[in-house]
């Protein structure tokens, strides 16, 4: 690659230039495997390039964030928005179950990862390799996809005209869509792997793929389907 | 209000939307609008309801404004997906 080398001396001019001939020429001959070198290298994980990554619905395109970073994490010092796109989809996995009840019951998991950041984070890796293997895709690219699908533009709320309320339709920001859209994806996933054999990753990367293929068996599709079904007949 | 807003000049594009501009697979559902003005006050029993004033950039309406209410944070620039675009909403009555 030409071009990173160029990128690299304009950068550090004031080295020897033998250190520098020292330091490209391995990086030629071997594929991109540096981390911290420079920030257009990173890997997600090491394996996904983020660099042929789109985000199809503009909506959504400012608030996906996708800077490259090998394995992201923000140490909890940044807002939302600054955080990347998986760290965010990590931070929804991070639970001992869910919050309220689903199918008649509350899934109470036994606390293996609440506060456990590197454990989630190696799950989800797992659940991109597997995504990965069966669908020859970039499984960032069918992530991203998935969010896409899963992100409801339509619900309802309460709304008092006058002394008397109503239930309305009303339209969802992008910010707010986003936010629904990761939650339920990660989820289906808790959802999927409660006393069954599949293990958390096997049922995220099984959510991936069946939302990003708009696929009505999805707990997300299904939920957002729900939604704008709902809000439609209340409009 | 509406047979004004045609004559307008079209606001250029910022220039951060060039991700999302390339060609779509599969279409969307809804009409994209861009959001003009976020209305003062909010509704909703929990206020947690906003009025905009948004510009559609697609379908027949292209280049109208209208009033919607809109859930979750927004601000000015933002782009929005409206499923339809005949309704209006109703405006805030400030007491």
């Amino acid at each position: 690659m030409p071009e990173d080398n160029t990128k690299i001396d304009a950068k550090k001019p004031a080295k020897p230039a033998a250190m520098v001939e020292a330091a490209e020429k391995p990086k030629a001959s071997k594929k991109s495997k540096s981390f911290d070198t420079n920030i257009d290298e990173q890997l997600l994980f090491g394996k996904y390039p983020y660099t042929d990554i789109v985000v199809n619905d503009l909506s959504l395109a400012n608030y996906i964030n996708l800077t490259p970073k090998s394995y992201p994490n923000i140490y909890g010092r940044s807002n939302k928005g600054m955080a990347n796109i998986v760290e965010r989809l990590m931070n929804k996995l991070m639970r001992g179950g869910t919050g309220h009840k689903v199918g008649g019951h509350v899934i109470r998991t036994e606390g293996q990862l609440q506060g456990k950041k590197l454990k989630v984070m190696h799950i989800v890796e797992d659940a991109f390799d597997i995504v990965a293997k069966n669908t020859k895709k970039n499984p960032l690219q069918v992530f991203i996809n998935a969010l896409e699908r899963a992100a409801p533009i339509e619900d309802t709320t309460r709304v008092r005209y006058g002394g008397i309320s109503y239930n309305v339709a009303v339209d969802i920001s992008s910010v707010r869509r986003v936010n629904v859209s990761v939650n339920n994806l990660a989820f289906s996933a808790v959802i999927g792997a409660f006393k069954n054999r599949k293990t958390l990753a096997d049922a995220l990367a099984n959510e991936l793929i069946l939302a990003s293929n708009n696929d009505p068996n999805s707990y997300a599709i299904k939920k957002r389907v729900e939604s704008e079904r709902m809000a439609r007949s209340a409009r | 209000m509406a047979a004004d807003q045609p004559e307008k000049p079209q606001a250029p594009a910022p220039a951060a939307q060039v991700q999302g501009q390339q060609k779509a697979e599969k279409p969307f559902d809804g009409f994209l609008a861009q959001v003009v003005e976020v209305v003062k006050g909010r509704t909703g029993i929990y206020g947690e309801v906003r009025q905009i004033m948004a510009k559609i950039m697609e379908g027949q309406d292209k280049g109208r404004v209208i009033r919607r209410n809109i859930a979750g944070r927004i601000k000015v620039g933002d782009y929005v997906r409206l499923p339809d675009t005949t309704r209006e909403a109703k405006q805030i009555r400030v007491r």
